[in-house]
């Protein structure tokens, strides 16, 4: 089986491989609008710095039925010796036999009609297309529900360890879904790993929604790390009730074409949002982050910062948008992107968006592109530190305002080493030594 | 604050219209139109066969709809594309002109007589598509500078013309530039020599009078090498029930170590307090550092038209070349605003600074929109953009949405931009000093905008400041 969006009949086929039991009709629908729809290009302004070739060029392999995944494939996504809570989805498919759940923890997955029964309205959310203009790969997300995965944090409860979900392609075509629910007052850490080994060319297109009930806290860290040839379109929506929390870390660090279309919706009075993401692009792949914060409400707050790394050819992309809506007084909402261009081939495209629609707010952004300054560079030089190591280290920091507010330690640690490691070797940097 | 309220319900204080016999073509548009538009200016053959090629392609474009304003479609069809008072004898002085068409610009504040004697301002006024007279052509012309009518520059200057007609707007640029190309009829043309700082600054007076007649002007300026020029534009237009359509290209060229000013003023009639009538105005503007060392600087104060849809751009293409925007835009009532810039950096070590303030009151509507490109062997550029939305009132818009497109490591580029209401506490500390409501928030507003009306001449400063105080009266409450 497999999918290629060179044509459209193949799509078809591939959608009716599933149907959603408790969403009737969602998958024949989308059928029906991706008929109709082209596959987006260039020239459409939600996509007009996107690198699509690949995706629309390339034929995907669909995973069967079988796993493979065994104990050491997971070893180099640890965080050293903290405490998860580990659910696996391979290639959009729960992993039950990879996944250990403390019976201690509050958190519990539910099926999509007990999801339903405790939260009324939840179908209309999940099926209904708030967007003007039908977003082609959120369609084609609704073809498929067969990996729909729904956590469930009771209210008044506070998750402890961390939930560590790994998503791991082995280089095929999957469409992993996730609903977070939070109880009132409820507190959660989420770490979504999106992984994988694989020397072929894979498509993720992954979908999640997180709904928070007053009061609620959510921690979110995506960390997007897929193989170097494989592209990822992942949608995040957040829907934010009245003085919940929703603090989202998403940081792009492997694939060939990353997309990460991320939107908080600050549907209740004094919702709170944090939004921030670093970029990390090197060779000559692709990191695009598009986002949105609706203030619908009064007195809601979003700070959003986007940090985004770019070496070799690599092109970074940052659309954000923050809407302020009519009513929504005493909003207050900052946004800052800076980019560091490291190499000559490189590229940042920005596109800071402040839409405002009520007098009493008080909105800002900030945008720049730059390199290292050389200055610091030639510090640390005199100082004993090796070029690239200097370079690696001054390159770190500026991606430390959004690293150091992630909640778990021993994540930051991680993903310095991470970063630390990519950008230790002077390829990145587009010149001989 | 009822003060504040009635601040804003000021009429529009230009709306009348002169009658005077005019000269239609037929309504609509088709390739007839476009030949009687060039046999009425008796133009050249190559002018034709340009206007034609234009059309052709405006024919194959589809009106742009990416905008952040809305307005009812415009019947193309249904517009007159060639109005001009008959045409008389040449003639030599003021004397011989129109008495009516005198009493026009004199209503309009411009009294021909004065100014030249007072401003020292050679005016070249554009009654709606034919240029009527223009002063001070003599002291112009011993320094070789050439300021005329754009029919004038085709009959007398087709070199230039040909040459750089087109070179930085071309036909095929967007939906509004093709259909000005194929369609325009009169504009401004300035040619500074090499090394001539052009002794005075050059003005010329756009009003839109015949009822449905779209005013497609072209401006073309060119500096040559080490020149200096100074332009200014300012807009009036009567008042009218049905929307007009303007669409103009301004084009701009620096050779090297050449500087342009281009300043504007505009206020034209924004319909009533409902958004019923008022100008369309989507022109295209673009200028050129094509030279080293050269520098392009625009400079708008955007308080008229029901909608403005413009973006002031500069291709800074020779190294070290400078382009600078300051905008002041106001939208209040039904207003709407869709303005900013583009920098496209090409050359090394250019640089760009772009300062846009936009005030926002009743349920005005108004976007930034903005483009900063460094390409790939633009090293050493710099970029500073400053973005500042003020809202008056709750029922209205401020929208940032600026592009940034950076391919070189050795730019540097910055961003701000803000959205906040006049402060509370501002005003209080004004009107504690005894300064009444409306005058503190005028007096605010001015300071808000103070960046780029220093950037102005000084006549204009004082009319864009007192067309601010009017375009805002009533809307604070």
């Amino acid at each position: 089986m497999t999918a290629d969006f060179s044509q459209k009949s193949g799509l078809v086929k591939l959608a009716g491989l599933t149907g959603a039991g408790a969403f009737p009709g969602i998958s024949e629908k989308a059928v029906k609008t991706l008929e109709t729809l082209p596959f987006p290009d260039r020239k459409t302004e939600f996509w007009k710095y996107s690198r699509l070739d690949g995706v629309k060029s390339g034929s995907f392999t669909v995973a069967g039925n079988s796993f493979s995944l065994t104990e050491p494939d997971l070893e180099a996504v640890r965080f050293g010796s903290a405490e998860t809570d580990r659910i696996v989805l391979e290639d959009g498919r729960l992993n039950q036999q990879m996944t250990a759940i403390h019976s201690g923890s509050p958190v519990r997955m539910l099926t999509p009609d007990q999801a339903l029964e405790l939260f009324p309205g939840l179908a209309d959310r999940l099926t209904g297309g708030t967007a003007a203009i039908p977003d082609y790969f959120a369609e084609l997300g609704k073809t498929s529900f067969s990996g729909f995965l729904i956590l469930f944090l009771p209210a008044g409860k506070v998750q402890k360890r961390p939930v560590h979900l790994i998503s791991y392609t082995t280089g095929t075509f999957s469409q992993p879904k996730l609903l977070v629910l939070s109880g009132k007052s409820s507190e959660l850490t989420l770490i979504e790993h999106f992984t994988g080994k694989s020397s072929a060319a894979g498509f993720t297109n992954s979908d999640v929604r997180f709904l928070t009930e007053e009061n609620a806290v959510v921690h979110h860290v995506r960390i997007v790390d897929e193989p170097a040839e494989s592209a990822h379109i992942g949608r995040i929506e957040a829907w934010m009730q009245t003085n919940s929390v929703w603090n989202s870390r998403v940081i792009t660090l492997g694939g060939k074409m990353v997309r990460n279309q991320i939107t908080a919706r600050l549907e209740g009075e004094g919702a709170n949002c944090r939004m921030e993401g670093v970029y990390l692009a090197t060779g000559s792949s692709h990191a695009e982050n598009i986002t949105l914060i609706d203030h619908q409400k009064p007195n809601g707050t979003s700070q959003e910062t986007f940090r985004g790394i770019l070496g070799g050819e690599a092109t970074g992309v940052f659309d954000g948008k923050i809407i302020v809506q009519k009513g929504a007084q005493k909003t207050f909402a900052n946004q800052s992107n800076k980019n560091l261009l490291l190499s000559d081939q490189a590229t940042a495209d920005a596109k800071p968006q402040l839409e405002i629609y009520a007098d009493d707010v008080k909105c800002y952004h900030g945008a720049t592109v730059g390199q290292l300054d050389e200055t610091q560079l030639f510090y640390l030089q005199s100082r004993g530190i090796g070029k690239d190591m200097a370079r690696a280290l001054l390159t770190h920091a500026f991606a430390l305002d959004v690293l150091r507010g992630i909640p778990v330690p021993a994540i930051v640690t991680w993903l310095d080493h991470q970063i630390l490691d990519r950008l230790n070797s002077p390829v990145h940097f587009g010149e001989e030594e | 604050m009822n003060e504040i309220e009635q601040f804003t319900k000021s009429e529009y204080k230009y709306g009348f219209s002169t009658d005077i016999e005019q000269e239609l073509a037929p309504k609509g548009l088709n390739e007839d139109t476009v030949r009687f538009i060039s046999a009425k200016k008796e133009e050249p053959e190559w002018m034709l066969e340009y206007r034609l090629k234009a059309f052709r392609h405006w024919l194959t474009l589809k009106e742009p709809g990416w905008q952040n304003v809305t307005y009812p479609g415009i019947d193309y069809q249904d517009l007159y594309y060639y109005a001009a008072p008959k045409k008389k004898p040449q003639l030599s002085s003021l004397d011989e002109v129109d008495p009516e068409l005198l009493d026009t610009f004199a209503k309009l504040g411009i009294p021909l007589e004065e100014q030249k004697l007072l401003a020292n301002v050679a005016v070249d006024a554009v009654f709606d598509s034919v240029s009527v007279t223009t002063t001070f052509k003599e002291t112009l012309r011993e320094k070789g500078v050439i300021f005329c009518s754009f029919s004038e520059a085709i009959r007398e200057h087709p070199d230039l013309v040909k040459t750089y007609m087109g070179s930085v707007v071309p036909y095929t640029d967007n939906y509004f530039a093709a259909l000005n190309a194929a369609v325009f009829s009169d504009g401004s043309f300035v040619y500074i020599p090499k090394g001539v700082r052009c002794p005075m600054e050059l003005s010329t007076y756009f009003r839109i009078n015949a009822e449905n007649t779209g005013q497609f002007e072209r401006t073309l300026i060119i500096a040559d090498d080490g020149s200096y020029v100074s332009y200014l534009e300012g807009c009036t237009a009567p008042k009218r029930d049905e929307n007009q359509l303007h669409a103009a290209v301004v084009e701009l060229v620096a050779c090297e170590r050449a500087e342009i000013k281009y300043s504007t003023v505009q206020n034209w009639y924004a319909g009533d307090e409902n958004g019923k009538g008022g100008i369309y105005n989507f022109v295209t503007k673009r200028g050129i550092c094509k030279g080293n060392f050269s520098k392009i600087s625009w400079t708008q104060v955007e308080t008229g038209s029901a909608i403005t849809w413009k973006y002031p751009s500069c291709i800074l293409k020779g190294d070290h070349s400078v382009g600078e925007f300051y905008s002041v835009a106001v939208t209040n009532n039904a207003q709407q605003a869709d303005t900013g810039t583009k920098m496209i950096h090409l050359g090394k070590n250019t640089r760009s600074t772009i300062v846009s303030k936009g005030i926002s009151a009743g349920r005005g509507n108004q976007t930034y929109r903005g483009l900063v490109k460094v390409a790939k062997n633009a090293d050493g550029a710099r970029n500073h953009s400053q973005c500042d939305s003020l809202l008056i009132g709750d029922r209205c818009g401020a929208h940032t949405f600026p592009y940034f497109e950076i391919s070189n490591p050795g730019a540097r580029v910055e961003h701000e931009a803000t959205t906040s209401k006049i402060g509370e506490d501002q005003l209080f500390y004004c009107q504690s000093r005894g300064i009444a409501a409306e005058e503190a928030v005028s007096l605010i507003v001015n300071g808000y905008c103070k960046d780029v009306f220093q950037e102005l001449p000084m006549e204009f400063a004082m009319e864009a400041t007192k067309l601010l105080s009017i375009s805002l009266e009533g809307s604070v409450g």
